[in-house]
């Protein structure tokens, strides 16, 4: 499952530092955001399969374990 | 005149594609609500997880509807109708655990193409409850 806490709390120190140098005017705005965009996308749909909940290995075994019996109560005849 | 023609033609054509049509309806229906699989839109655990569940609704649609036809509480006729829809149930079992191996090995080739046939199946055991006077669905 996907910490997703600590991945805000990465991009929040990380959009700190990226203000910071902004205004310090060491590098230009336009440039830090070109640069950032891809991450800002790659980061919103980590974000969002996240939300959706990834299901766990029992979940899947149980779901299989009861599909496997009703499938074979019906086959039996 | 050329009205009648054409009319005609219409409803001929119409009722001689009702089987296929109806088929491609199940399909639409059956892919709305599990929905298909491709390369780009690969069989995750949960994905798995969500087909799953929902032919589990079907097998329970269908076992309620086997006891209604063991109990006699529905005419004679529905031990073939189930036959009929048990020849897909069948042939979903082993597809089911490729399926299930190819997603947990991450061979997504033979995933996608496990997981369309189990979709598929499911709309003809759809179609084959329907043809028996059982409505059985997916749920969400």
């Amino acid at each position: 499952m996907v910490d997703i806490t600590a991945i805000l709390s990465t991009l929040t120190k990380g959009l700190g530092i990226v203000n910071q140098i902004i205004g310090a005017k060491a590098i230009p705005a336009v440039t830090v955001l070109q640069n950032a965009l891809p991450v800002v996308v790659a980061l919103t749909e980590l974000a969002t399969a996240a939300q959706a909940g990834e299901v766990t290995d029992e979940q899947l075994t149980a779901t299989e374990t009861i599909l496997d019996a009703n499938l074979d109560a019906f086959n039996a005849g | 005149m050329k009205k009648i023609l054409a009319v005609a033609l219409v409803a001929f054509s119409l009722g001689g594609c009702a089987t296929p049509f109806g088929t491609l309806i199940k399909n639409v229906e059956t892919a709305v609500t599990i929905g298909t699989a491709s390369i780009a839109n690969p069989v995750t655990k949960t994905r798995l997880n969500t087909l799953e569940r929902g032919l589990n609704v079907i097998a329970v649609g269908l076992n309620s509807w086997k006891k209604d036809c063991d109990d006699g509480v529905i005419p004679a006729t529905c031990h073939d109708q189930i036959a009929a829809v048990r020849v897909y149930t069948l042939q979903a079992k082993p597809v089911l655990v490729r399926l299930r191996v190819f997603v947990k090995n991450n061979d997504q080739v033979n995933a996608v193409s496990a997981f369309n046939n189990i979709v598929d199946l499911i709309a003809d055991i759809k179609a084959g409850a329907a043809a028996g006077g059982r409505t059985i669905n997916t749920g969400s």
